[in-house]
This record gives C-alpha cells, sequence and structure tokens, in this order.
C-alpha cells in the first residue's frame, strides 16, 4: 500500500504548506526540516499467532502477507504535516493517540505502512532514561556511548565533554559505573548529552517527565536556548500543556492517530484541554480510554460534582465550595494497600491542586475481581473561575498501578459574593485543599 | 556557547538528508550513512572490549586463560586418552593454535547471532544503521585473536621454533576470510533472531557441532584420505588448518581450498547482508 496523496519533490517541499491556523511566526516560508506525508502505521494485533515458518518463508519469497484488515491496528492514520526550519512542534494527544509512533517513524526506528518522510538534516532523539547506557560502563563511557547512538562523532563528544557534565551535573560520579547511580542522575547525564548534540532536527518524547523541577525547567531553558540561538527544529512530546505553550511555536493534536488539529500551542493546548475531557456532573465511564500500560488494578468510572455549605448536590461548582469526586477502581487481582491521587489542572495543562489520599492515610485493598468506590471531598475549593480537568493516579507503595489524564472537565464559577481576588491566602500556585476521604 | 552548525544544515536546504519511504521492502545501505556512523561501530566494538572482563579478578587474562584452557582439555581427551597424532609439534600447541582460530570464529558468529535481541531497547528507540549492532562483534574477537597469537610466538620463540615471516600477511588474511565468514552467518542469524528465538538454542548447538568437524582437536591429515574432499567442503577447515600451518610454521597451505573458502565466504556475507537488510523494517515491531 502507498500514499494517495500525490509525492512533491523536493523542490516543492521547500514552500511548505501552511496549515490551517498555522501560528504568526511561520507567514514567511521558512526552510522545510521534515516533510510528511500521508504516514500511516499498522500493526499486525494477531500477530504472534500468525507468523508461522511458512508464512515466513511466503513473506521473504515476495508473496505479500494476507493478513485481514481486522487484525490490523492502526496506530497512525494519513499524518501529513510541513515543518519548518527553527519551529518547535508541540505534540499533544491522550495516550495511545500515536504521538511517539509518529516521532519513531521519524526518527527512522520503526518504518511507516503509508506514506513518505523527508528529512532535511540530522535528526537527534532524547532517548528515553536508560536507553543506550550500559549500566557496567562508568560515568564517562556512557557519555560517548550515548553520544555515539545518537549520532555523535567521538571527537565532537570529547569537544564538548567538559560542558556536557558541567550541564549534567554529576562530576563527582563520572568514574563510577552507571548502575550505581539514581534514576535522576541518569536522567540529567542523558539530557546532557543530547542538548549538546549537533542534530539539525531534535526529538523530544516525555523524557521532561523525569527529574526534579529545577532539572526539568533547565532542560525547558535549554530547549528554547537551542531553538533561539540555533534555529533547530524540535519536535516535542509532553503531557505538560503548560511546557508545550512555553516552549511551541505550533502544536498538533493526535487522536487515534489522527491529527486532528495543526495550530498555534496555545490554540491545540486549549482545544486538547477541552475535547477530551467530557464536561458533565454524571458518571464518566473509564474503561475504554487508552492507557500506557494494564496493570492488576485500574480506574473504571468518576463523577465530579458540587455540593453546597450544607454539604447537598448543587448544580454548580462556585469558588470556595466543595467538590465531590466519586472514584471507582476495579482490579483482576487482589491488590493490596492502594493510594489514589487526583491532580486538578488549569485549562493551560498547570497543577492547580493536588491531594493523595496516604496524606490522610487512607490506603485500601481491593479484592480480586471487585470494585472499589472511593469518595474524596474537597472543602473550600480555591479555584479561580475556569474550567478544570483532572488527572487521576492509582498506585500502591512500590508500583503505578493506573494513571488517566485529562479526563473529565468542570467548570467553576466564582462567587459573586466573595470575588476570590479579596481572599486572604489565595493560592498561588498548586495547593493542597482540606478534605476527607471515604471508602465504600 | 557557540555551536559549529553541522554541515547538514547547510546542504539541507535542497535535497533530504534521509528520506523515508513505505513503498521499499529493503533497507537500502546507504554508504554515506554507514560512514557518518562510524564512531558507533567503533564505540560500540570497544564496550564490547571493555566489558568482557570487568569486575572479574583475573580481568584481560582470560583472553589467554580460555583458550589454554580449553586446549589443555583437548590435550587431555584427544592425546592422552584417544591418542590423536599432531604435525609433529607438541600436541598442547598444536591444538592452541587451531583453537585460536576457531575461537575468533565462533567468537563473532555467537555475538552476532544475540546482538539484535541483546540491545531490544535499543533497537526499539533508536534509530541508527542496524548493521552496526552485528559488526561491531568483529573487534573483541580480531583483538582476542592477536593477544593468544602473540602468547603463541611468545612460546614458540623461548622455544627456538619461530615461524617463517610469510606468516605476517598470512595469518591475518586468512583472519579476514575467516571474520567474513563469521559475520555473514551472523547477520543471518541475528536477523532470524529477531522473529525466532529459537536461533539462541540452535546457533549454540550447531557451533559445538561444527566444532569437531573442523580441524581444530585434529590435523586434516588425521581425516582419511577418501573423504578429505568431502571434509574440505567446510569452509572453516582449510582456513583453521592454514592458520595453524602458517603459526607453527609446518605443514602447507592447501590454496586451492582456501580460495573456494573465500569465495564461499564472500556469497555467505553478501546473501547475509541482504538477507538482515530485507528483514530490517521489521525489527523494531517485532522483536
Amino acid at each position: 500500500m502507498t500514499s494517495i496523496l500525490p509525492t512533491p519533490t523536493p523542490v516543492d517541499a521547500q514552500t511548505p504548506r501552511i496549515a490551517q491556523g498555522a501560528p504568526p511566526t511561520s507567514a514567511a516560508p521558512l526552510a522545510p526540516a521534515l516533510s510528511i506525508r500521508g504516514i500511516g502505521k499498522s500493526y499486525n494485533v494477531a500477530a504472534r499467532q500468525s507468523t508461522t515458518l511458512s508464512e515466513q518463508v511466503a513473506d521473504w519469497v515476495g508473496r505479500a502477507r494476507t493478513s485481514s484488515d481486522a487484525n490490523k491496528f492502526w496506530a497512525l492514520r494519513d499524518v501529513s504535516c510541513e515543518v519548518g526550519r527553527g519551529e518547535i512542534l508541540g505534540l499533544v494527544g491522550r495516550n495511545g493517540a500515536g504521538k511517539s509512533t509518529l516521532l519513531k517513524v521519524i526518527s527512522g526506528v520503526t518504518a511507516p505502512t503509508t506514506g513518505d518522510v523527508d528529512v532535511f538534516g540530522r535528526i537527534g532523539s532524547l532517548l528515553e532514561v536508560g536507553t543506550g547506557f550500559h549500566p557496567e560502563l562508568t560515568g564517562r563511557e556512557n557519555v560517548f556511548l550515548n553520544g555515539a547512538f545518537i549520532g555523535m562523532r567521538r571527537a565532537e563528544i570529547r569537544q564538548r565533554f567538559d560542558e556536557i557534565v558541567e550541564f549534567s551535573g554529576v562530576e563527582q560520579f563520572l568514574d563510577m559505573p552507571i548502575k550505581r547511580y539514581s534514576s535522576g542522575m541518569q536522567v540529567r547525564l542523558a539530557f546532557a548529552v543530547a542538548a549538546h548534540l549537533d542534530a539539525d532536527i531534535l526529538l523530544v518524547d516525555e523524557v521532561l517527565a523525569v527529574g526534579d523541577q529545577a532539572f526539568q525547567d533547565k532542560c525547558l531553558g535549554k530547549m528554547k536556548e537551542v531553538r533561539q540561538r540555533e534555529g533547530r527544529t524540535v519536535l516535542f512530546v509532553s503531557h505538560n500543556l503548560a511546557a508545550v505553550q512555553s516552549l511551541c511555536t505550533r502544536a498538533l493534536l493526535l487522536s487515534g492517530g489522527k491529527v486532528i488539529a495543526d495550530a498555534s500551542a496555545a490554540e491545540v493546548t486549549r482545544l486538547y484541554a477541552a475535547g477530551v475531557a467530557t464536561t458533565t456532573s454524571d458518571e464518566v465511564d473509564l474503561t475504554d480510554v487508552p492507557r500506557m500500560k494494564r496493570s492488576a488494578a485500574r480506574f473504571t468510572a468518576v463523577r465530579v460534582s458540587g455540593r453546597d455549605a450544607s454539604g447537598q448536590p448543587a448544580a454548580e461548582i462556585m469558588a470556595g465550595s466543595s467538590v465531590e469526586i466519586v472514584l471507582t477502581v476495579g482490579a483482576d487481582e487482589r491488590v493490596k494497600s492502594a493510594v489514589v491521587g487526583v491532580d486538578v489542572m488549569d485549562e493551560r495543562g498547570r497543577p492547580a491542586a493536588g491531594v493523595s489520599t496516604d496524606s490522610s492515610d487512607v490506603w485500601f485493598d481491593v479484592e480480586g475481581h471487585g470494585t472499589r468506590r472511593v469518595t474524596l471531598r474537597l472543602h473550600d475549593v480555591r479555584l479561580r473561575a475556569g474550567a478544570y480537568t483532572l488527572g487521576l493516579t492509582l498506585r500502591t507503595a512500590t508500583e503505578v498501578l493506573d494513571e488517566v489524564d485529562a479526563v473529565v472537565r468542570f467548570e467553576v464559577i466564582p462567587d459573586p459574593d466573595a470575588p476570590y481576588e479579596r481572599w486572604p491566602g489565595w493560592p498561588q500556585s498548586s495547593y493542597v485543599p482540606r478534605f476527607e476521604v471515604t471508602l465504600g | 556557547m557557540t555551536l559549529p552548525l553541522t554541515s547538514g544544515v547547510a546542504a539541507a536546504a535542497a535535497t533530504p538528508l534521509r528520506r523515508i519511504r513505505s513503498s521499499t521492502r529493503r533497507t537500502p545501505l546507504d554508504w554515506g550513512e554507514l560512514w557518518r556512523y562510524r564512531d558507533l561501530w567503533l564505540t560500540l566494538a570497544l564496550r564490547d572490549v571493555k566489558l568482557r572482563y570487568r569486575q572479574t579478578a583475573l580481568g584481560v587474562a582470560w583472553v589467554v586463560l580460555l583458550p589454554l584452557l580449553a586446549s589443555g582439555i583437548f590435550t587431555l581427551v584427544f592425546r592422552v586418552v584417544a591418542k590423536l597424532p599432531s604435525d609433529g609439534s607438541p600436541y598442547f600447541l598444536f591444538v592452541f593454535a587451531g583453537y585460536l582460530g576457531w575461537n575468533a570464529f565462533q567468537n563473532t558468529l555467537q555475538r552476532c547471532g544475540i546482538s539484535l535481541i541483546g540491545n531490544t531497547a535499543l533497537v526499539t528507540k533508536v534509530y541508527f544503521p542496524r548493521i552496526i549492532l552485528p559488526a561491531a562483534s568483529v573487534l573483541a574477537s580480531v583483538l582476542d585473536f592477536a593477544i593468544g597469537v602473540v602468547t603463541l610466538l611468545l612460546v614458540l620463540l623461548v622455544r627456538g621454533e619461530l615461524p617463517s615471516p610469510a606468516m605476517l600477511v598470512v595469518v591475518p588474511l586468512l583472519m579476514l576470510i575467516l571474520q567474513v565468514l563469521a559475520l555473514g552467518l551472523g547477520l543471518f542469524s541475528a536477523a532470524l533472531s529477531v522473529r525466532f528465538r529459537d536461533v539462541m538454542y540452535v546457533l549454540p548447538f550447531l557451533i559445538q557441532l561444527l566444532l569437531y568437524a573442523s580441524p581444530v582437536a585434529y590435523g586434516i591429515a588425521a581425516v582419511p584420505e577418501g573423504a578429505r574432499r568431502i571434509y574440505l567442503l567446510n569452509p572453516i577447515a582449510p582456513l583453521l588448518d592454514g592458520l595453524r600451518a602458517s603459526l607453527l610454521g609446518r605443514g602447507d597451505l592447501h590454496w586451492l581450498a582456501i580460495g573456494s573458502s573465500a569465495l564461499v565466504s564472500v556469497l555467505v556475507f553478501i546473501a547475509g547482508t541482504l538477507f538482515f537488510l530485507y528483514q530490517d523494517r521489521q525489527y523494531a515491531d517485532v522483536i
């Protein structure tokens, strides 16, 4: 199967097609960095059963494998996009939307099923923590190894070595095997190497999810600097909408493997926050929301509703009133001592408030094939008027069992009698509301 | 920080540096790209060398100790018990000289075979020409061989039996052919192992079998005259025999057989490379 789109010659590709709602920065046509045309990627879902030796041989001698469409899962469908030099393009979408697959196709790790990509320049990928590191090698040796994997020359690494080490902040441990590093130290070293790579196009996949806040800020700063000073192109996947918005000039919103919006970062993050979550005070079914992984237990439903001062259900959630969040957790196997965490995110994806049941010492068990209902009541919610979404985490002391982002959306309306600006102690950043937990 | 822009940027304007196509079946062998990634080959090869004996008490000594131990066992079994003849050298040195070549062959083959499945994280997450992974196995094997040869020559020096200087040309040449063959077979194994982990079990067995079909513990002279033609069809037989003959400075080289081995090796290498490249597009998805 080939692309149905006409294949423009590289000369055509020099004038990128400006997609709808393109940001002001690309008003003048940029030299192209990437030209992506009709990319699709399918995986054979029944792959395991169907690879017998005879089929494999049939495949080698050139007969096309006849796997029915029913067995195919399309991780990407007809994705087209022109990326100009110097653009920082954010890729936004839920887990399973195809963001990482797109980066893999662009970097060449995996081959597209349909469509073509022209890459104008050298690509560097910021690797996931640990990839490209060998635990037995020292930090110093791993800098060279990691650099080599992303295509750096040894001389180039040697030249930048001091800079890399300084940025990573792990000088004292350079001659220690990396297996004795903390994961934070490993991330810092990995990012430091990649940040000093002379790539024309840098692919960054969710790496910033690790590391402390200070280091994350440092990385974001570095990425901005990289763009401004050197005119490099960056493709940036993140769930952190605030980071996407502050860093990216433009963003793609992916859903179910398709591009559903190609516009300015602000517009796309707004669409994402609004679109993926439903505004409702009814119960929202979470069983079909795509997840990164499937473990023993997960959230099956959530309901958010307002409460008035006396604790009675209220039609709307008013600043300063109470919010009730009812979570249903289902388990395949018995899970002991689970904890639920809820993050309230504003429209730009910035955390506004967060609670976790372990902070009021509530740990609960879920029986195998059983469900458990966890009700969190947040009192005196100090949120400004606006739309919010929830990020839910289910974990035990050792393992994250389930994570769902931006699933349910709710509006907070201002209290006409007490505008929040006048309240003393109004939180400026994410805060922990007073709350209570009931298990059912 | 001032960064020199790479040549890639300057050249980027007109033609793409890389074209990714859904329609191609075989990953093209891009020589320019392989050249750009030559340092990855070196780094990976050095990683293999460095890692082999890290956190071991005896360290690099193992490079010599292992062939010595193997030769000792062969001597015990085949000389003391089975009373096989050598070519006139002490049987232990005879086996040691044969084992060095054999070891370089089987090390490359074995490490090539697991090079993809042993680096799953890399294969699924980072782009680089995949062929570099198996190709990096060669350096460590050849280095081990070189150290073994130096040890052998020292022993021969003490015994006053230095081989003719022609070995300085013949030994590297035969080793090159042997490595080309090992890499060719290794590329097949690596590509197959991505889908069929059976390779991990079959390969050591086949290697073991090949050891007995090759002149390591015995010389070609021990093979019955009538069966020798068939015996020399094993492409590594004339190579190992030739390596031993030139290292010990005894016996003749079977140039005709060596020539046909070289031809077979090159063909196997080309076929292995093509097979590897035809499978290349699937590695990240299937592994």
